[in-house]
């Protein structure tokens, strides 16, 4: 019997705001414990909360990136639960009316890893429909030691979106491009940093398993501790064993929630902590309603980037450069942006996409603060299109131009690699070599067409490789067929 | 006009002061209805009851419970869940600026236990 | 008359007038405090040493300069505690002032005495104080009233000039009028929460409890105005209360809600409330029947919604950051469980146990949002209402001052006492309660004004106008 996986995603996503959801303080990773704190977002007795509007804007924009109906109006509920990384034992969220529902991630091969990118499943351009995305608050962070845990509130209250998509996820693989595709929309927007080692992006995951062509769903568990979109994918592939093993053998799942361990490559039964999560949702009573029809979507909607996809359709159409580079161009923004401006003054703009793809990125450079002035990648490109260099000549002034960022034109002059494409003095060159090879001239004559090469490399030496090698092919050939 | 069913507790009793003569005329029209789990809400609420406690709220409850059923027999069907000038007016929301916190020894002034800066609790399991 | 026997206002005109000091004020209440407060019980503490501080470097050219306030024990003060009334709040130091303690602290005002309170300001009598029972300072075997009874005791007492209270379901009005004093509910909004020990976020307002509606109108004026760090504040401007409240009465419609008069209620107090109608008429005002169709449901909603409000409001005390903390604990749940079963009061406890029921799995619906239906149902019946007058007359409580324990053994007894006060906090509107007499027992009633919401002036003229031409002010209990 063949099964299948069932696949849904719930990510959460940290915004990228100065401040907290419903305070003042600083939204910083990394800073001293405790030192980020207030009376609101550490719970104290008569602290009152107050929403944080560049976090309601960033969710619009979000489910706008996304595709998804933005309501009118939302408001935030109170879910009522104990934990001690809870500043109030409720978090503040959205229960039944939420900023945004709808929407869909469509998943790109390029977003699969690497090895899967040539399977159907990678090229289906699936969209992964989502249920919705609601804004609420974190909770604290805790630290575990011998007998104790303690507690830092610098996280509590950080703004949070949570993102929950359809179980319409097939396989590992699929997930791994939600994920990265998703990412990717994050870092677009602006939206968040969305980096799962800082914990800004966090993904726990409902998955089952049934038997290929029945309609009803298997009983789902919840995984969780999933610390990197490889992590997940790992996770899913020992689950979806597991699971399968149990149900073929005639078992039953039970629904439960499991934490992966990376390190073991196991799912372990976690302890619950609710028996039954009656969450006791009500409206905040502190909160009033939020409109976004009163000035929010139209800041959201003035701030919409061109996203991946649109971007890489761009490239494709309007500069003529191929599906791998507009794919390797459109998923570095910064990149992206300096491309833009590198190759503007040129016609050669796919020349330019690769020496930024080919030689520029093997030097592992910081793409989001790229020193060397755009224009020169122009001039480069307009250099070697215009056969006044090779392109082994470029690699040299490209080298150079890392190094000291003058611009092209300069370089080739101090170095003298000037490419000869003057026909009269590769004239006597080309006569040299038939004079100074009159075996390959033979060869040649007898059939051997390669033999050329030789005399070719001949002319090459000569010029120590400034020869332009289409002017020399051509002489030649006339030279040789008379 | 609404007709003052036996309900409201000021129109039973005969006694001069509202209290315990209303009371024990309303308490004899009461039917029984809806009883509290103390035992299962106490977990809920995170309140570790004793039997004697778990037993006496059972009853008070349960009273206080009679209380509110009156709600029950009051026609709210002409009443949508959300209100029709539910976000009528604009939005009260706060500009993201970061403003100072408190400082690490304020923020840890009442904590129970504390080390390091951080607020100790017993071991959390996941 | 010694100093502590004096208005708001008059010491105000005398500080102005430089005839006396902030410090002789504070002495003279500090004195007046040692004698009453072993019969009252009304403070939890007080600090004599702080409060001479405070008046000595006292700026009398502001509006409350140099005149102490007592403050109610659940509004947080920096430096001092905030018990609540509650073991769970013991050693508690407040890090910071709510914005009415800024407000107060801006306006000159001194800060003297931290008030008892029902714990968690849950009650009506000041009973479910867990720390100790404040005494009626007309007859000291009965309550003040709750849960603002310390505040209500010790400005009848006169050993405070004025008090901030809290206002959930009646909390300011009821101890007012058990005490023969005056009480003010703001409008929802209108006073900032921030710093209010949250009981029922949708309900609470911190108010004035003064001898004079003069004085509620000058402290009101102080507290009063929007707060960002309070989203359900309100955005609009603070009108001059002193000088609208000086208005005549002639145009003024008083309203009569008839559910609020049945047969079996209190005599006395039907008779009082009845002769200050009959006084409005006869001076200018014009006095017709109202009704408010869903007055019934007023406590059975409040119920519901308060306790389920406060339910997830008093989630925080957790033993994790603040308050005690339970010994020996083994887990989290251990943790909260035993810390709160230990801080937490009986009737604390039901009252989170009823809002957790009415809020959890399958009865959300029967109760809570049922509760939230009929509540828009009572604000129609007072916008309705206000369309015909401009005010709102009631009696405040049902009964005068009871006995000490009289109504202790039935929580559902101890309820009915807030049933003419609830509607005022379900509908937001204003609410004011001032004295109207005594029963022959010589104990105090209060008579209740209720106004459109953020129109205060109008319940401070009603309420004003009837107060110059009583004597019931100026009367004193023996102490």
């Amino acid at each position: 019997m063949n099964y299948e996986a069932v696949i849904g995603l719930e990510v959460h996503v940290q915004l990228k705001t100065r401040s907290k959801m419903f305070c003042g303080c600083k939204n910083e990773y990394g800073a001293s414990p405790n030192t980020h704190a207030c009376p609101v977002c550490l719970g104290l007795p008569g602290s009152l909360p107050v929403p944080n509007e560049e976090a309601v804007r960033l969710t619009i924009l979000t489910g706008m990136m996304l595709g998804c109906k933005i309501a009118t109006v939302c408001k935030f509920d109170r879910k009522n639960y104990y934990y001690p990384d809870m500043p109030k034992n409720y978090q503040i969220s959205q229960y039944d009316m939420p900023l945004c529902e709808g929407g869909a991630v469509v998943l790109d091969k390029f977003a699969f890893p690497k090895e899967c990118q040539k399977d159907p499943e990678a090229n289906a351009k699936k969209p992964i429909r989502l249920v919705r995305i609601h804004l609420e608050e974190d909770v604290a962070k805790s630290f575990h030691f011998e007998e104790t845990s303690g507690i830092d509130f610098n996280r509590a209250g950080t703004p949070l979106m949570e993102i929950v998509s359809e179980a319409d996820i097939a396989s590992p693989a699929e997930a791994f491009a939600y994920l990265t595709t998703l990412r990717r929309i994050l870092l677009y927007g602006n939206v968040s940093d969305a980096d799962m080692e800082k914990g800004q992006m966090r993904c726990d995951v409902n998955i089952s398993v049934r038997p290929v062509g029945q309609k009803e769903f298997g009983t789902k568990c919840e995984l969780k501790n999933l610390n990197s979109i490889s992590g997940v994918r790992r996770a899913l592939e020992h689950e979806i064993q597991r699971q399968i093993e149990v149900v073929s053998k005639g078992g039953k799942i039970v629904q439960e929630t499991r934490r992966w361990d990376d390190v073991a490559g196991q799912t372990f039964l976690m302890r619950v902590k609710e028996q039954a999560h009656d969450y006791r949702y009500f409206p905040d009573p502190d909160l009033l309603p939020v409109r976004t029809d009163s000035g929010l979507s139209d800041a959201a909607k003035a701030s919409l980037p061109e996203l991946p996809q649109q971007k890489k359709d761009r490239l494709i159409r309007e500069l003529a450069l191929s599906e791998y580079q507009a794919e390797v161009l459109s998923s570095d923004q910064p990149l992206c942006a300096y491309f833009e401006k590198a190759s503007i003054a040129t016609k050669n703009k796919a020349g330019v996409a690769n020496f930024l793809i080919n030689d520029f990125l093997a030097t592992e450079p910081d793409t989001s603060s790229i020193a060397i002035p755009p224009e020169h990648f122009s001039s480069l490109a307009d250099l070697v299109g215009e056969g006044k260099i090779t392109s082994s000549q470029a690699k040299t002034v490209f080298a150079e131009l890392v190094k000291t960022n003058e611009a092209p034109a300069a370089i080739v002059a101090r170095l003298g690699l000037q490419q000869i494409s003057d026909s009269s003095q590769l004239e006597k060159l080309c006569d040299d070599a038939i004079a100074a090879n009159p075996r390959s001239v033979a060869d040649y004559k007898a059939g051997k067409k390669n033999a050329i090469n030789a005399l070719k490399g001949n002319v090459m030496k000569a010029t120590k490789g400034q020869a332009n090698p289409a002017v020399v092919d051509e002489i030649l050939a006339k030279k040789l067929a008379s | 006009m609404k007709k003052n069913s036996q309900r409201f507790p000021f129109e039973t009793g005969s006694k001069k002061t509202l209290g315990s003569a209303a009371l024990s005329g309303y308490h004899i029209h009461l039917v029984q209805t809806g009883k509290i789990d103390v035992a299962y809400v106490a977990q809920l609420c995170r309140l570790k009851l004793n039997q004697e406690e778990i037993d006496r709220f059972n009853t008070q409850l349960g009273d206080i419970l009679k209380l509110v059923e009156q709600l029950q027999k009051i026609d709210v069907s002409g009443v949508p869940d959300v209100p029709p000038d539910f976000a009528i007016s604009g939005n009260v929301l706060r500009k993201d600026e970061d403003r100072e916190s408190f400082p690490v020894e304020l923020a840890l002034q009442n904590a129970p236990s504390k080390s390091n800066d951080l607020f100790i609790v017993p071991k959390i399991v996941e | 008359m010694s100093l502590a026997q004096e208005t708001l206002s008059s010491l105000r005109k005398k500080l102005s007038a430089r005839e006396i000091a902030p410090e002789e004020i504070v002495r003279d209440l500090l004195q007046r405090m040692e004698k009453t407060e072993p019969k009252i019980k009304g403070y939890l503490r007080w600090d004599a040493e702080d409060a001479l501080r405070q008046a000595k470097e006292a700026d009398i050219s502001k509006p409350l300069g140099g005149v102490p306030i007592a403050i109610k024990d659940n509004i947080n003060t920096r430096g001092d505690g905030c018990t609540c009334s509650s073991k769970i709040l013991e050693g508690y130091v407040a890090p910071y002032d709510a914005t009415v303690i800024t407000k107060l602290r801006e306006a000159g005002a001194i800060l003297l005495g931290r008030t008892n309170l029902d714990e968690f300001a849950m009650g009506s009598s000041t009973e479910n104080s867990a720390i100790t029972t404040t005494r009626n300072p007309w007859d000291t075997e009965r309550i003040p009233g709750g849960s603002s009874g310390g505040s209500a005791a010790v400005v009848a007492a006169r050993s405070a000039i004025a008090a901030l209270g809290s206002d959930t379901g009646g909390s300011i009005r009821q101890p007012a009028a058990l005490c023969g004093i005056v009480g003010l509910k703001p409008t929802y909004g209108r006073v900032s929460r921030y710093g209010l020990i949250a009981f029922a976020s949708s309900l609470d307002q911190i108010g004035p409890m003064t001898r004079t509606v003069e004085d509620a109108a000058l402290i009101l004026q102080t507290i009063a105005g929007p707060d960002p760090r309070e989203n359900t504040s309100k955005n609009l401007p603070v009108p001059d209360y002193l000088s609208l409240m000086r208005q005549p009465l002639k145009g003024l419609r008083v309203g009569v809600p008839k559910e609020y008069f049945v047969s079996g209620m209190d005599r006395e107090i039907e008779k009082a409330v009845r002769i200050a109608v009959d006084w409005y008429a006869k001076n200018g005002a014009e006095v017709i029947e109202v009704s408010l169709p869903n007055a019934e449901a007023a406590i059975a909603v409040y119920y519901i919604i308060a306790t389920a409000e406060a339910s997830a409001n008093l989630a925080r005390f957790d033993g994790v950051r603040y308050g005690r903390r339970a010994k020996d604990v083994s887990d989290a749940i251990d943790l909260h469980a035993r810390t709160r079963a230990e801080g937490f009061g009986p009737e604390v406890k039901r009252r989170i146990i009823l809002g957790t029921y009415v809020l959890s799995s399958g009865y959300y619906d029967a109760y809570y949002n049922r509760a939230q239906k009929v509540r828009r149902l009572m604000r129609q019946d007072f916008t309705e209402a206000f369309k015909k007058c401009d005010v709102l007359l009631t009696p405040t409580s049902p009964t005068p001052a009871f006995k000490v324990g009289e109504k202790t053994q039935d929580p559902v007894e101890m309820y009915l006492a807030d049933i003419f006060t609830t509607s005022a906090n379900l509908t937001e509107v204003c609410a004011i309660s001032i004295p109207c007499g005594f029963s022959t027992a010589g104990l105090p009633i209060g008579l209740q004004l209720m106004g459109p919401h953020f129109e205060e002036e109008k319940l401070l003229r009603a309420a004003w106008n009837y107060e110059q031409a009583h004597e019931w002010h100026k009367q004193e209990p023996k102490l």
